[in-house]
């Protein structure tokens, strides 16, 4: 009750803003001070008084990382198309600044106007990861705003989330108020729309979230009650008020009609991506049974070529980038890449680089990254083609081998691999099968006349939501560590390199991303004791994440296990369009090491979105409007 | 074809460090449109000469820069695209052309003059600290080993020796000029492109001339124009 009593002075407070003279004098002791300050080219200032709604986009992790997010630009964009509505964004500060702005006074404040947080009519969260969850709820303590939905009133700014987490975000689910699920187009202005017409009502809050849980794509988890068994096992999740009984991500079915910030806020600070991007499709047909975002954006929707290159002039010209990103989540599947490549680099206002975030392992990856000048990075994900076929990542020994050797005789001599480990039925065999692979190639590009480098990067897998893989255990923190000495005993000699990711996070991870509602009282516990941008292996502590943990009596195994396939997973609520037949059967097609062709080239392998959904798959290129299957050669 | 120009790093981007400045410059002239000359090399970059680099947190009202273009242009067009490029908090004063053999304006800076916003003192006590460091017949001040290093590429032993800079030599002027908060008005030399930071001077002020009451890192300061050889010298 105390902290509430504080919320309320605050907001009686609501129009003080920050003063820059005040910001000015003592921001020179905190790191990077720019992080802070906004005044970007492309930002948008609207006068508070000429609009009807405030929404505060919020990414919770350090500034120079959210200006990377291409789905938080989008949504700016979106929203500030509306003239009733102004979009203000705020980044999470880091720890000198939050012990700055604690010391001073300040609230978490938005770059625009710097307005805290509580003044403004909606708060909107950007979820990329899970271990951003900390950072959430130092957000929304630090904007001014009481951190559980139950405590905040009709005074309150509406929280919602959105972003691909929020499709299994049920540890937030007593701190956000509404998840919007999928693509945000359409819905974020619908939710503007539905909060407006709720105010103009003057009815209680619980009535916004009712009617917010009337548009397709809202997740309002208070409607929801959960009950646990004993053990803990989730046995019921019950709508209340006439919430659905299971919530359907949105899809924007033609992203030809798709709004895209042309003109995208230019960060002064170097972002980790300083490029500009031009989203060329949104969805995957691959299938790769770890991959969660392989099924949270189906289907797959191509944007016309003209249009992406179209997209790319004019982006180069409001930002002065002088490299554009084609992206999405296998850009080489594009079929004309080709032509937007060459059209972008003969016909941009200013001189400028192409970059693909994302190859195939196959030789016309190769010969693009050759074109495109810079690295060359190719994901086998698995070192055996028995793993390989277990995970659907439809690569064989021969595309690998073929894509080296098109590297070496295109002149590149370092060639960076990615890997996981601890995949579902990995062996030791399989883990060292990545070491016999680096050895080959290294050879092959000596045979070839080069002095290859071969960095190979291995990340741990964990079990993702939504996935093929979602009810498989976590081979567990020490069972990680084990295979990754295993394989840096093996990974030794010149002309190799060998990274690792940090198995703390890895661990974390694993807890978090297939966690239930009783793990909020965990975050909020890591949070009241410290704990932010768990998501930086120097920032995480991971004992203090365990401790809290043990307070709350909850066990990490509960979490890392082996779910049941008759088990009610914490996010079967949350429809992604993809059945749970179809999951399940790639799960068995999975333990047969027996793949699933690609839906681009071979008939619709059944996963659902389609007739469902009534979407289909859009590919550029050819008609432009609907596919066909088997006629897209390469 | 090279250009000379003076431009404004404001107040609200006093924030953004040299590179930030560098690469928001860069930026606008590509929206520009300026045929910006390329360097040489495996990494081409674009011909822009920074001179007197701003530290984080200081404006400057009449900073310079050199720009290499490939082809020629007229002034009036160079000033007026990149006029109306200028990113938010930035401003293009002038656009002149220089010979492209002048040697670089860097080491030929003799003095930046700095206003400095100096919160937490009264005028009386802050003139008393000012006479007592021009009465000092040296004043040496010991940079942070850790800021040092990451600034310079000096040998250990280079760097151990300069680490230790006496202020004297640099401070050409210094006056309170405005009261409550007072502002001081600090001329500062440049010799070969070494000078030293307005609130280095404020910390000795605050170490050795007796100024209480104020955290150096708190001061705002603006550069108001810098001066260079051969008579040049640009601001208001």
């Amino acid at each position: 009750m105390k902290r509430k009593a504080s919320v309320r002075q605050l907001r009686e407070h609501d129009e003080e803003i920050v003063s820059w003279k005040e910001l000015r004098r003592h921001l020179n002791k905190v790191t990077k001070p720019a992080r802070y300050t906004g005044g970007e080219l492309n930002a948008v200032r609207k006068d508070p008084s000429s609009v009807s709604v405030r929404f505060a986009l919020v990414f919770p992790d350090v500034y120079e990382v959210g200006m990377s997010h291409l789905g938080s630009q989008i949504i700016y964009h979106v929203l500030n198309s509306r003239d009733d509505t102004a979009c203000e964004r705020a980044y999470s500060p880091w720890p000198d600044m939050e012990e700055l702005s604690r010391a001073r006074g300040w609230p978490l404040f938005t770059l625009e106007s710097r307005s805290p947080l509580n003044s403004f009519d909606i708060i909107g969260f950007s979820l990329a990861y899970e271990l951003t969850y900390t950072n959430v709820l130092a957000a929304l303590d630090l904007g001014g705003l009481p951190l559980f939905s139950t405590e905040r009133d009709e005074r309150d700014p509406l929280v919602i989330a959105g972003g691909p987490v929020s499709m299994a975000a049920e540890p937030l689910a007593e701190f956000i108020d509404a998840f919007a699920l999928g693509d945000g187009e359409d819905l974020a202005g619908e939710i503007v729309d539905c909060y407006k017409k709720w105010r103009a009502s003057r009815r209680p809050r619980l009535e916004l979230l009712e009617s917010l849980a009337g548009i397709e794509g809202v997740y309002v988890p208070s409607l929801y009650d959960v009950k646990h068994s004993d053990e803990g096992l989730l046995v019921e999740v019950r709508p209340k008020a006439g919430a659905p009984g299971r919530v359907r991500r949105r899809i924007f079915s033609d992203l030809e009609k798709a709004p895209y910030p042309e003109r995208p806020v230019v960060p002064f600070l170097e972002p980790v991506h300083d490029r500009a991007m031009v989203e060329i499709f949104r969805g995957c047909t691959r299938g790769c049974r770890f991959c969660q975002a392989g099924t949270l954006y189906r289907p797959v929707r191509e944007r016309k070529p003209e249009t992406v290159s179209r997209i790319a002039r004019k982006i180069l010209a409001a930002s002065g980038y002088d490299e554009v990103s084609l992206v999405s989540l296998s850009s080489a599947d594009y079929l004309p890449i080709r032509e937007v490549i060459e059209d972008v680099l003969t016909r941009s206002p200013c001189p400028a680089r192409v970059s693909l975030p994302s190859l195939r392992v196959d030789s016309f990856s190769v010969e693009l990254s050759k074109l495109l000048g810079g690295g060359l990075t190719l994901a086998p994900e698995a070192g055996s083609q028995r793993m390989r076929d277990v995970i659907n990542k439809n690569v064989t020994e021969e595309d690998v081998m073929d894509a080296a050797k098109a590297a070496f005789s295109w002149g590149f001599t370092r060639i960076k691999l990615y890997f996981m480990i601890g995949l579902p039925g990995e062996t030791d065999q399989d883990v060292l099968a990545i070491a016999d692979l680096a050895y080959r190639i290294r050879q092959l590009g000596r045979d070839m006349g080069t002095k290859p480098t071969i960095a190979v990067s291995v990340s741990g897998f964990v079990p993702k939501s939504h996935t093929a893989f979602q009810w498989e255990p976590f081979v567990g923190r020490d069972e990680i560590e084990r295979r990754q000495s295993l394989l840096a005993k093996h990974l030794r000699g010149p002309g190799l390199e060998f990274r690792y990711h940090d198995s703390r996070q890895t661990y974390l991870e694993a807890i978090l991303s297939r966690g239930d509602r009783r793990l909020g009282r965990v975050v909020y516990h890591a949070y009241r004791r410290g704990a932010r941008f768990d998501s930086w292996p120097d920032m995480l502590d991971l004992d203090l994440w365990l401790s809290c943990m043990k307070e709350a009596s909850l066990e990490p195994g509960f979490y890392t296990r082996e779910r049941g396939q008759d088990e009610i997973l914490p996010w079967d609520h949350l429809d992604p369009g993809v059945t749970k037949g179809f999951l399940l059967l790639e799960r068995a097609r999975a333990r047969r090491a027996e793949k699933t062709p690609d839906c681009r080239e071979a008939p619709c392998p059944g996963c659902g979105v389609c007739p469902r959904f009534g979407v289909a798959p859009v590919l550029a290129g050819r008609d432009g409007t609907s596919k066909g299957a088997g006629d897209r050669a390469r | 074809m090279r250009v000379r120009i003076r431009y404004e790093k404001g107040d609200e981007q006093r924030f953004l460090g040299h590179l930030e400045v560098r690469r928001a410059l860069v930026m606008a002239l590509a929206r520009a449109g300026w045929p910006v000359a390329m360097t040489k090399g495996y990494t081409p970059r674009p011909k822009v000469e920074m001179v007197a680099p701003l530290p984080v947190g200081t404006a400057g009202l009449n900073e310079v820069a050199d720009v290499y273009l490939s082809e020629s242009r007229s002034l009036e067009d160079l000033g007026r695209s990149l006029g109306e490029a200028m990113p938010p908090g930035f401003k293009l004063k002038e656009v002149w052309r220089i010979s492209p053999d002048e040697s670089t304006l860097e080491t030929r800076i003799t003095a930046s003059t700095y206003r400095v916003l100096v919160y937490g003192a009264e005028d009386a006590p802050l003139k008393r600290a000012l006479e007592c460091f021009l009465g000092k017949d040296e004043a040496k001040f010991h940079r942070e080993a850790r800021e040092q290093a990451r600034e310079t590429r000096e040998s250990h032993d280079t760097r151990e020796k300069n680490r230790q800079i006496d202020l004297k030599l640099f401070v050409r002027r210094i006056e309170v000029v405005t009261s409550a908060p007072p502002a001081l008005r600090i001329v500062l030399r440049h010799f070969e492109g070494r000078t030293v930071r307005p609130a280095w001077v404020l910390e000795f002020l605050v170490k050795h001339c007796g100024l209480e009451g104020v955290d150096p890192r708190e001061s705002v300061v603006d550069r108001e124009w810098l001066d260079w050889g051969d008579g040049g010298s640009h601001g208001s």
